[in-house]
């Protein structure tokens, strides 16, 4: 076999692995507790939120109320979360979003909706 | 030595494995707390209500028709049979033979077909076998649900007609042949004598036959149609011939099987009916081209050996059924290596 | 040969097409179907079944018939699936992977295949239609025994509850219609799968550029006449292997596309069906052992799967049972491969029958 051969198989192979690694970060689900529960931030305590919409990338927003707990799923690694503050009229109050990757959520993923609500509110 | 490698020679490397296998499950059978009077007792009634269907396989093997992968026509014959004579409300003994006369004449019509469609597609038999078998199960669903019977004991109940899937003969005709000078040995083994004398006349007649003139011309035309052809024997109707006793042996051997069985199964039941007779022949030592009594005895013998020690002594060892994986894997494993060994030494 | 005989060639060539016209032009007013239903289901049918379908045409150049192996295709595909579902990846991603996974895999189970029908020759079909069944006993151990005892399996949804072996139903439920619906179209209330569409399309590319390249032109030389073929050079054997590792890795991805769009899958039926429906469409698009176009194939999967439609419904109306419709359906795909084979051993007897008339006559005429 030539070296040219064997440069255009490795590059083949490559290739492959690389749609391999696509198709695993991008496609994969992930199972993400979503908790709207009291905890603290950094020494600060976050109540939680009365009622809010929950929104995952493109996903139908979620509605949680204080207190609740639920398993959504998010596709793929990076992701960005957008949580709207509801008044009792179910208008938004108040929008804020922010990005995270699956790896910063420990196992089982859980995020914590005040606490991403806190830590988006430090950034702006 | 020499006679040994003669022997793996001649038995072929499978059948001995299947041989072993079955030799090592009866050897196992005592330590995990299988009765063993009990498996003999159940491989030798399965010997009895599948042999004839086995038996089934000689004459077209015989002929150069391959093996006969279209069974389910004679068992349809045979299930037609059995269900008019329900229908008829004739019972015990007098109940199976009805059952057989009316199936006799509709296996000879139903085979006499098929031999002169067979006789068009030479070299293709079995492929076409198959999916005559697959076609006629299929449009004997449709007649099954159609057809005027009326006899409570086999409708559904709620619409008051079409056949059910599963016709009892408990109250007509079960055991009536089997039964006959049957004994039981302790509590656990049963000997179904009537099955094995019906049996094993359907062999002896098969054998006698095979010896006849009608019968060596048969096996010539499968052996030589050259030969057949310049000694005047006509082989297109030496081949419907073999067929027609195929189907004819099917459909027997359907009732022989219901009778012991208990149930008549209709609708899809007999599709895949085919497969185990002709494995088991093949275990038996028979190739495409060429079959004898003694391979349909041995065979099936091995075969239903393995389909009755296999569930109880695997299920007891690691507590998982396995048989059904085994018996697809042993029975098509079989027929694959027969049909691929035959073109090798041709 | 004179005209009449001409015509009554045409009738026999095209007789199965023939008939299903005749039968789908009486059901489907019996039916009672809409004409947009009947699209829009159609329309599913073909982009399910299309890649299937087109995996049989190589082996058939390659003069080895109906590849029933096909179905060792369609296991490698689910073994594919099956990953991917305990991996959790959903969406075309999910179907990427699939194919990457399982491709190997196909190609193994072709390769065997392809060894075990050269051992076989003249007895293809049988052989391989018996040997699908072999490697589904063999595919039954694995995956009913071996997956998640041997072979890890994470995801407790997937297994029986005894702790190894996939369930009866596996959900796709993560990659269901990913592909169909990539490039959502819809026009007037029909949604169409452009993107199956437009992979189905390019794969019938794929086969009309292989029939030109060397190795199909080798294919088809086999197909004609090995003896001749191997006399001008051409490796038979490694030729045949070749085409029916194609057709079973076509298959395997075929049967990925099929599941996508159903949904979920049996994990231990859908693949016997794949090939018995598989064949039955090719054989109604007017296709025979020897010789198959594209052109077959998509008349053979409307035709068929209209008749498939209609049947329940035309049943039901016409005889007030449906279930004589749903065996009807089954009688003609079983019935129309058994014609098929029919005709076509018939037609190759009559032909060697009329090459003999025609040898004797031209011996007579020279006397």
């Amino acid at each position: 076999m030539s070296i040219k051969r064997v440069c255009i198989n490795l590059g083949l192979v490559l290739c492959l692995a690389g749609l391999i690694a696509w198709c695993v970060l991008t496609g994969k689900a992930y199972d993400i507790v979503l908790e709207n529960t009291p905890t603290t931030v950094a020494g600060a305590e976050q109540p939680a939120l009365e009622a809010v919409h929950v929104i995952i990338d493109k996903q139908e927003p979620v509605l949680m109320l204080e207190g609740d707990r639920i398993i959504s799923t998010a596709i793929g690694v990076k992701h960005k979360i957008r949580i709207d503050v509801l008044d009792e009229d179910d208008k938004v109050l108040e929008s804020r979003s922010h990005t995270y990757t699956i790896h910063d959520l420990g196992t089982p993923p859980t995020l914590n909706i005040p606490a991403v609500f806190a830590a988006s509110k430090a950034e702006k | 030595m020499n006679a040994i490698k003669n022997f793996i020679e001649e038995a072929g490397w499978p059948r001995i494995l299947i041989a072993a296998f079955l030799v090592l499950l009866f050897v196992a059978a005592p330590f995990v707390n299988v009765r063993l009077d009990a498996s003999l007792s159940d491989t030798l009634v399965r010997f009895g209500m599948n042999g004839v269907m086995v038996l089934a396989m000689v004459p077209m093997i015989q002929s150069g028709c391959g093996l006969n992968f279209g069974l389910p026509l004679g068992i349809i014959a045979g299930l037609l049979g059995a269900v008019t004579s329900v229908e008829l409300g004739v019972q015990g003994f007098a109940g199976v033979c009805t059952a057989m006369g009316i199936a006799l004449p509709i296996a000879i019509i139903f085979g006499w077909g098929y031999g002169l469609l067979l006789n068009k597609v030479k070299g293709d038999e079995m492929m076409i076998a198959t999916y005559v078998g697959f076609s006629s199960v299929a449009i004997m669903c449709i007649m099954w649900l159609v057809l005027p019977y009326s006899s409570p004991n086999m409708v559904w109940g709620y619409a008051g007609q079409g056949l059910r899937t599963t016709i009892s003969v408990e109250e007509f005709w079960q055991n009536a042949i089997g039964g006959i000078g049957s004994f039981n040995i302790g509590e656990f083994f049963y000997f179904p004598t009537g099955m094995f004398v019906f049996f094993f006349l359907c062999c002896g007649l098969m054998a006698l036959f095979m010896r006849t003139r009608t019968g060596t011309a048969m096996t010539t035309v499968g052996s030589n149609p050259e030969y057949a052809r310049a000694s005047g024997v006509n082989i297109d109707h030496m081949r419907t011939l073999s067929v027609i006793i195929s189907t004819v042996l099917g459909a027997l051997g359907i009732i022989i099987y219901q009778q012991s069985f208990g149930f008549i199964q209709l609708y899809m039941g007999p599709f895949y009916m085919a497969f185990p007779a002709v494995a088991a022949i093949l275990i038996g030592g028979a190739s495409v081209k060429k079959a004898s009594i003694v391979n349909v005895i041995v065979g099936t013998i091995l075969f239903q050996g393995i389909l009755t020690m296999t569930p109880s002594v695997i299920n007891s060892m690691i507590q998982t059924d396995m048989s059904e994986v085994i018996r697809i894997i042993v029975s098509n494993g079989m027929i694959l290596y027969a049909l691929t060994r035959v073109t090798k030494v041709k | 040969m004179n005209k009449s005989d001409g015509i009554s060639q045409f009738f026999i060539r095209n007789a199965v097409p023939l008939v299903f016209l005749v039968v789908s032009a009486v059901a489907i007013p019996i039916s009672q179907f809409s004409p947009s239903y009947l699209i829009q289901e159609l329309l599913i049918r073909l982009s399910r079944n299309a890649f299937l379908v087109l995996s049989l045409l190589i082996p058939i150049m390659a003069g080895m018939g109906l590849n029933f192996g096909m179905v060792l295709g369609a296991m490698a595909g689910q073994i594919g699936l099956i990953f991917v579902c305990d991996w959790n990846i959903v969406g075309v991603q999910g179907l990427l992977l699939a194919a990457i996974i399982s491709t190997p895999l196909a190609i193994l189970f072709g390769f065997l295949c392809g060894i075990v029908l050269n051992k076989a020759q003249g007895r293809e079909m049988v052989t391989s239609y018996i040997l699908g069944f072999f490697m589904n006993g063999v595919y039954q151990l694995v995956v009913l025994y071996g997956f998640g005892s041997l072979v890890p399996i994470v995801s407790a949804k997937l297994l029986l509850s005894r702790g190894y072996g996939i369930r009866n139903v596996t959900n796709l439920d993560g990659m269901r219609r990913s592909l169909d619906e990539l490039i959502p179209l819809n026009i007037a209330g029909i949604e169409i799968p452009v993107a199956t569409f437009l992979l189905i399309g390019i794969f019938c590319l794929f086969v009309l550029w292989f029939r030109k390249t060397k190795l199909g032109q080798d294919m088809r030389a086999t197909g004609q006449d090995m003896v001749v073929a191997r006399s001008a050079g051409i490796r038979v054997m490694r030729t045949r292997i070749i085409s029916i590792v194609i057709s079973t890795v076509l298959a395997c991805y075929g049967q990925i596309v099929f599941l996508q769009n159903v949904g979920t899958m049996n994990t231990y039926n859908s693949h016997e069906q794949a090939g018995v429906f598989a064949i039955a469409a090719l054989l109604v698009g007017g296709a025979t052992v020897s010789r198959a176009s594209i052109l077959n194939v998509f008349t053979g999967i409307i035709l068929f799967h209209l008749v498939f439609i209609v049947s329940p419904m035309a049943g039901k109306y016409l005889l007030g049972d449906a279930q004589i419709g749903e065996y009807f359906r089954v009688f003609i795909s079983y019935g129309i491969i058994a014609l098929a084979l029919v005709l076509h051993a018939w037609r190759r007897m009559n032909d060697k029958e009329r090459a003999r008339a025609q040898f004797r006559g031209a011996e007579g005429g020279a006397a």
